[in-house]
């Protein structure tokens, strides 16, 4: 095919031209900027709270996502499966110099698997309005889980009680019977 | 009779022991620390849009000025390490492929187009490429951690396919870069 210079309109506005903000500066935060959680057991949730602060002089609304991170701290691996982390809400409106905040919980499968496991996930919060720079931040969460030998002991209390219920019966059963006799005489 | 009961006692003892430590240690299980002093990140860009109009095939852009463009401040209370990531661009249903060795020959049949960033203070002319894959930024070939208040200046470079279909003419493009920051 022949070349031929042609001149593209892309009137490289890379943004959206209705915005107003277009040309304003981008700033908001996110705390805390780090969580750790330890002794997670596989089968159990944890829960805890993102607060995200809007510098902006209009509402803006952010939307929150799991990532990969490019640098994991030393001896984490990936966590397996970002769908066990979930957001309530998803995104949220805040309005200008104001913040809101964000439940977030991580479920691990109940599985011996995922036990003894060091895992780092980042937790991003962007702003659904994007122009050509885009801003966003990063919650580093660090992930450590526990055991699955507490499961284990937990059907071993249940076995036990039950067996120590069957022989307290037993021996309520047995003083009584020897008690009869006494009382017939 | 006494000593059957007590017996019995003492093997129920036997059984319970072993399941003692395990109830004991089901209490504070979990352990969610996010540190005492609430720490916030955050980093503001003062550059949102660069337009550059219309555009030939094969050509080079440079934001002006080259190195100090954009400002990012670190506003949060915690030092940052910063990320660079691209997108492919998109004109409606078409598409530029975002190159991921810096070249513009072309993806199969699609036009392909390459980004890159400039950190002020870097040797000059030495730009680094932006690619779809989320890497941390770099100056002087060594990850950049931005401290609390500081502030760190950088540039663009774009070069446009080396050749596009009049399908794309007068079309406008839509892409991002994004920048990232998390806790260093």
């Amino acid at each position: 095919m022949t070349r031929y210079l042609i001149w593209l309109s892309i009137a490289l506005l890379f943004a959206i031209a209705s915005l107003p903000s277009a040309a304003q500066a981008q700033s908001f935060g996110v705390s805390p900027a780090e969580v750790t959680i330890d002794g997670l057991l596989p089968g159990e949730e944890a829960e805890f709270e993102l607060a995200i602060h809007n510098h902006y002089y209009a509402a803006h609304t952010f939307v929150l996502s799991t990532s990969h991170p490019w640098e994991r701290r030393p001896g984490r691996a990936d966590l397996p499966d970002d769908s066990w982390i979930g957001f309530s809400p998803q995104q949220v409106e805040v309005a200008a110099n104001s913040q809101a905040a964000v439940r977030v919980t991580l479920a691990i499968p109940s599985n011996q698997e995922w036990s003894d496991r060091d895992w780092e996930v980042w937790l991003g919060v962007t702003p659904e309005e994007k122009e050509f720079l885009v801003a966003n931040c990063y919650v580093r969460v660090l992930v450590s889980t526990g055991t699955q030998a507490q499961a284990g002991s937990n059907i071993g209390l249940i076995a036990g009680i039950v067996i120590a219920v069957l022989l307290l019966s037993y021996a309520v059963y047995y003083s009584r019977r020897k008690a009869k006799p006494e009382h017939q005489s | 009779m006494k000593t059957g009961i007590l017996s019995i006692s003492g093997a129920i003892l036997l059984i319970l022991t072993p399941c003692l430590p395990a109830s004991a240690s089901e209490s504070g299980i979990i352990t969610i620390t996010m540190t005492a002093v609430e720490t916030t990140i955050s980093i503001s860009l003062d550059k949102a849009d660069w337009a550059l109009g219309e555009v030939p095939e094969d050509a080079e852009y440079k934001t002006d000025p080259e190195a100090t463009w954009c400002t990012i401040t670190n506003e949060g209370n915690v030092d940052v390490d910063l990320g660079i990531q691209g997108e492919h661009a998109e004109f409606s249903t078409l598409l530029w492929f975002l190159s991921e060795d810096g070249t513009n020959d072309g993806v199969d049949s699609y036009p392909e187009y390459a980004l890159w960033y400039h950190i002020a203070g870097d040797s000059e002319g030495s730009y680094t490429s932006i690619t779809l894959t989320e890497t941390s930024a770099k100056k002087g070939g060594e990850s950049m951690t931005l401290e609390v208040a500081d502030t760190e200046q950088f540039g663009l470079k774009l070069l446009t396919p080396d050749y596009f279909s009049s399908d794309y003419v007068g079309k406008e493009m839509t892409t991002h870069i994004t920048i990232s920051a998390v806790k260093a």
